[in-house]
């Protein structure tokens, strides 16, 4: 029976925190696109109006939305909302939504968080999407049926477009962002083992009842509406927060927010407010691989070496290695193994004849949550052609100096980095320097997973009249590196060179040193020899001590700093 | 000026970027393969190259799929050998692993027989993967032969029938 509700009631509601945030308000508007979303055809649209729209929408039994379903079957999730606040009578069950979701058996959602990988660009900030953890997998107790739960994954529906339109579009939000479901060993094999990306499973404390509900709500978002994609604020990290929120009205996740949402941050938002109950760690085929072959002793490694040229019974250890290897070089040469595909078929079959039971190894990295936090603000005393004090800025997200745990080591994704200093002699403020980005990796290389070093970076300097850009490719062989590259240097007039740039790595826990020799070609004619001194001392997660040492052509310049991340 | 800067910052990092796509399956799952999301877009013609998924799409028709991309369970085992058949193969051979346990899940296997059909499915290795070219179909019938050909395993999978 439905009881016959006031005006007041109806207002009460329409202001609660939950219908807003299923109607994805921000501030007063909705930030949904499609206008199937909305039901309430008034100009002056209101939280209310869409509330009294959709009892009406409900009542009516009229068939709305994509799927031409009955009002309640296609926002099942605002149907539960004003059942529960007894707006509307307990509506029959919608088949094809409950198909849906008993497909996926929910019991509990996992939050998974696709780390970078140096070596794959477009993958440096990360990726999140949620796993639906099946009710079946929690009775049999099996890690491995995990693979069998659903991804739910929200990103940008992309058509043809070439590169420059693609980024264009995305940053202006001109994309559609959309749902989609795939089994999580389809994501397992694409970041894992195709993009050797770790994954990282943080399981949410939700109930199964609030996982329900926000599944219900992806079906009413994925079959009426349409979100804008963008690539910095509201991507597919931004939208689960906004998923978790409606379950969750009260947590505010967006405040904390800075101006760009980076996959890793929602992560570790979502563990301050203790919504993670529990991490599981899934490294990826080249972390599994690399940890194999770092415990192999000297003897072992040579055995390998040769298994791999000519297959033979070796102990079950040193095959399971080679199988891996195998594995990891067929997706990288899409694939086609072309001559070593025999050895592999070869390698495969001695190994099935062995019964020794795989050795566990378990690589451990540290948590990426546990990483120090995004922003970083570095502030202290700098002398070049005279002394200044310097403050500056980057919104993110690492840089090869800074504690690297929970992150890639030897490695710099920053971005927008700014600095301003001012001299006291002249009582003069000056703009340092600006770099818009700077993109390195020195991961050491290995035989068996070779990887290269490079970097790629522009700099503005001189109060932003002149600017350096240069783009290097080299080896890191253990702590030592070298890194040719070719430069663009506008200054008065335009230059281009090269620099071949040799150095040293030293890092530990608590410090971190870099030396580097670097003799300069300009247009092809001797420039002079840099030398380059970087040292850092750490002092917990986000603060360190920094040091810059910078020698070229008879001009010094030294920077000494504090710098924290925020 | 803010965007600005960073699609200058990101017009840099995304370069090459390739989206060939021609995209089938089923349902809302046919998306899966019309969206690029930025943080994958490199690598995932890769994935487009060396996953037979695709194919999956035009030779079972849509009808294997519940509405929405759900997997019907009488299709789990389909979708999942096209899907892991490089898994299943180093599963299969070293006798152990999360692929071959799932794998064994979507055929109806019982959690108590799993560690039989490991040791079935290893000791039939060199007749599941008869060739390096053998097909995810040939291979799930493969391993539903061996595990009806073994006394240990006959009749305790519920969808191993021949």
């Amino acid at each position: 029976m439905v009881a016959a509700k006031s005006d007041a009631s109806h207002n009460s509601a329409a202001s609660e925190m939950k219908w807003r945030r299923l109607l994805h308000i921000d501030d007063k508007k909705s930030e949904a696109k499609g206008l199937g979303f909305f039901l309430s055809t008034d100009k002056e649209w209101s939280a209310l109006k869409e509330l009294q729209a959709t009892i009406d929408a409900i009542n009516s039994k009229k068939e709305i939305g994509n799927l031409k379903l009955k009002a309640h079957c296609a926002f099942p999730a605002r149907a539960e909302f004003l059942e529960q606040k007894k707006f509307i009578a307990k509506q029959q069950p919608c088949e094809r939504v409950e198909k849906w979701i008993n497909g996926m058996a929910p019991s509990s959602i996992s939050l998974i968080f696709a780390s970078a990988y140096a070596n794959n660009p477009s993958s440096i900030f990360g990726h999140t999407f949620l796993r639906v953890n099946s009710e079946n997998k929690e009775e049999k107790k099996n890690k491995a049926l995990d693979l069998l739960d659903y991804g739910l994954n929200f990103a940008a529906s992309i058509g043809d477009d070439g590169p420059l339109s693609f980024v264009y579009r995305g940053v202006f939000g001109l994309y559609e962002g959309h749902f989609s479901v795939a089994p999580y060993y389809i994501k397992v094999n694409e970041y894992s083992n195709f993009e050797n990306r770790d994954l990282w499973e943080y399981e949410l404390n939700l109930t199964r009842s609030e996982v329900i509900t926000l599944i219900r709500h992806i079906w009413e978002i994925e079959y009426n509406t349409n979100f804008s994609y963008y690539f910095f604020d509201e991507n597919c990290s931004y939208m689960i927060l906004r998923l978790i929120e409606v379950v969750r009205p009260h947590l505010n996740i967006k405040e904390k927010l800075k101006f760009y949402v980076s996959p890793l941050e929602t992560v570790k938002e979502a563990k301050k407010m203790g919504l993670v109950s529990k991490t599981v760690f899934r490294p990826s085929l080249r972390t599994r691989l690399k940890e194999r072959l770092e415990r192999l002793s000297k003897v072992d490694k040579e055995k390998l070496y040769s298994i791999i040229e000519a297959p033979k019974k070796v102990k079950a250890d040193l095959l399971d290695t080679a199988i891996l290897y195998f594995k990891l070089k067929k997706h990288i040469d899409k694939g086609m193994l072309k001559e070593d595909a025999d050895n592999f078929s070869k390698v495969l079959i001695i190994r099935s004849k062995d019964k020794s039971p795989l050795k566990k190894i378990s690589p451990q990295k540290t948590d990426p949550i546990e990483g120090h936090d995004s922003m970083g603000i570095e502030m202290g005393y700098l002398n070049s052609n005279s002394d200044k004090v310097y403050m500056s800025y980057s919104p993110g997200v690492h840089h090869i100096m800074d504690n690297s745990a929970g992150y890639i080591e030897n490695s710099s994704l920053n971005f927008l980095e700014f600095t301003g200093s001012f001299s006291e002699e002249e009582n003069k403020f000056y703009i340092e320097k600006f770099i818009p980005f700077e993109i390195e990796s020195f991961a050491p290389f290995k035989t068996l997973s070779p990887n290269p070093s490079f970097r790629i970076k522009s700099e503005f300097y001189n109060t932003l009249k002149n600017s350096f850009h240069h783009f290097g490719m080299g080896i890191t062989l253990g702590s030592f590196y070298l890194l040719p590259s070719i430069y663009l240097l506008d200054s008065k007039e335009l230059e281009y060179g090269l620099i071949g740039e040799t150095g040293l790595m030293l890092h530990h826990r608590w410090f971190r040193l870099n030396l580097s020799y670097n003799p300069r070609l300009n247009q092809l004619e001797f420039d002079g020899n840099e030398y380059k001194l970087q040292a850092a001392l750490f002092l917990g997660k986000d603060y360190s001590l920094q040091m810059n040492y910078n020698y070229f052509d008879h001009h010094k310049a030294i920077e000494v700093g504090i710098k924290g991340h925020f | 000026m803010k965007k600005i800067c960073l699609l200058l910052a990101v017009l840099v990092m995304t370069q090459p970027v390739c989206f060939a796509d021609n995209s089938v399956g089923c349902g809302l799952g046919s998306m899966i393969f019309k969206k690029r999301s930025l943080v994958s877009a490199t690598s995932r013609v890769i994935t487009n190259q060396v996953f037979l998924t695709q194919y999956l799409g035009t030779t079972t028709g849509t009808s294997g799929c519940t509405q929405h991309s759900i997997v019907q369970t009488e299709m789990a085992p389909v979708y999942y050998a096209e899907a892991n058949i490089e898994n299943l193969k180093v599963d299969i051979a070293i006798g152990e692993g999360q692929y071959i346990d799932a794998f064994a899940t979507t055929l109806g296997c019982d959690a108590a027989i799993i560690p039989t059909v490991r040791r079935v499915t290893q000791e039939n290795y060199s007749d599941i993967f008869r060739t390096s070219r053998t097909s995810p179909y040939e291979m799930l019938n493969n391993v539903k032969r061996s595990l009806n050909n073994s006394e240990q395993t006959r009749g305790k999978c519920k969808f191993v029938l021949i």
